[in-house]
C-alpha cells in the first residue's frame, strides 16, 4: 500500500470509524455481519484478518488477529482486543502455515497488488486452509456507486479498485484457491437501506456485499 | 503484542527470524521494544505494544 493511502486511512481513522456507529452504518454493518457468520463457525482457527482496519469486524466475528497499514486505525483495533500488527497484505510478517482461515474483507479493493496479496495469503495458510473474501463487486448497484465516488475523488474510494465476480474467481485460481462458497446479501439500494435482510447461496450481481470462501489447493 | 506471538513473526521482506529486544513489558506483553532482522540488517520497532513490521520502503 502507498504511502499516500496509509496516509489517507492514518487521516481519517476517527471518521472512519464513526461511520459505523451512523444508523445506516450500523445497519450495513450488521448485514454483512451476518452473512460472514453464516460461513465462518466451521472454518478452522486461528484466524487473520488482512486488512483489519479499526478491527469492527474481527471484534464482531472473533477473529484474533489482524494486520493492517494504518498505525491509527490498528491502535483503535487493539484497543477492541485484537493482536494487531503494522504490515501489509502482500508482504505479511509471518510464517507460513501459520493461520487455519485468513479473511479480507473489503480489503482487496484497496491492496496495491491483488495477485501478490493473494499469493501471500495462500503462503499463510496451513494445508485445508481458508480464504474468506468479503465483496463489494463492480457490477453490483453499490459498486457502480462507489465506481462513481471513486470518479469524483473521494477521500478512501479515490484509493479503490473494484473487481466484478469473474475477475475475484480468476485472481484466486491464480493465487492456488478454488472457490468452495459464495454467500450473497445487501440487496436493498446504496440509498434506501431500510432492514436487515437475510443473506442468500451463491452469486447475485444484485448483492451489494458478497462473502466467497476458497479453499487452499 | 503478546510475548508468545514471536513463534509466528518473520522478517516481512526475507521471512527469515527475527531477534526480540525488550524495552518495555507489562503482563506478559510487549510495549516497547524492537525485532532485529540480522539478514536484512534492519529494524523494526515496537511501540504503544504494536509492532511496526511494515517493509522498510513503507516506514514513514
Amino acid at each position: 500500500m502507498t504511502k499516500l493511502k496509509v496516509s489517507a486511512f492514518n487521516s481519517m481513522a476517527s471518521e472512519y470509524d464513526s461511520w459505523f456507529e451512523e444508523d445506516r452504518g450500523k445497519l450495513i454493518f450488521a448485514i454483512e455481519v451476518q452473512a460472514l457468520q453464516q460461513v465462518l463457525s466451521p472454518l478452522p482457527k486461528p484466524w487473520l484478518e488482512i486488512g483489519v482496519g479499526s478491527g469492527r469486524f474481527a471484534q464482531a466475528l472473533g477473529i484474533e488477529n489482524g494486520l493492517d497499514p494504518s498505525i491509527e486505525l490498528l491502535k483503535i483495533a487493539r484497543n477492541r482486543g485484537i493482536n494487531t500488527f503494522l504490515g501489509i497484505g502482500e508482504k505479511t510478517p509471518f510464517e507460513s502455515e501459520t493461520f487455519g482461515t485468513a479473511l479480507l474483507i473489503i480489503t482487496l479493493c484497496f491492496v496495491d497488488s491483488s495477485p501478490k496479496t493473494l499469493v501471500e495469503a495462500n503462503r499463510l495458510l496451513k494445508n485445508g486452509g481458508k480464504l474468506v473474501s468479503g465483496l463489494v463487486l463492480r457490477e453490483s448497484p453499490w459498486g457502480e456507486i462507489y465506481e462513481l465516488k471513486k470518479e469524483i475523488g473521494h477521500h478512501f474510494y479515490k484509493h479503490a479498485a473494484f473487481y466484478n465476480y469473474a475477475e475475484v474467481e480468476m485472481l484466486l485460481t491464480q493465487a492456488g484457491f478454488s472457490i468452495e462458497k459464495v454467500i450473497s446479501t445487501l440487496f436493498q439500494k446504496p440509498d434506501k437501506v431500510e432492514h436487515i435482510e437475510p443473506p442468500q447461496q451463491g452469486f447475485s450481481p444484485g448483492a451489494g456485499f458478497t462473502v466467497i470462501v476458497a479453499g487452499k489447493n | 503484542m503478546k510475548k508468545e506471538l514471536m513463534e509466528i513473526l518473520v522478517c516481512p521482506v526475507c521471512k527469515g527470524p527475527l531477534q526480540l529486544d525488550i524495552a518495555k513489558e507489562k503482563e506478559g506483553e510487549i510495549i516497547a521494544g524492537s525485532l532485529f532482522c540480522q539478514k536484512c540488517d534492519h529494524t523494526y520497532p515496537i511501540q504503544d505494544a504494536i509492532p511496526n513490521l511494515l517493509p522498510p520502503n513503507l516506514e514513514g
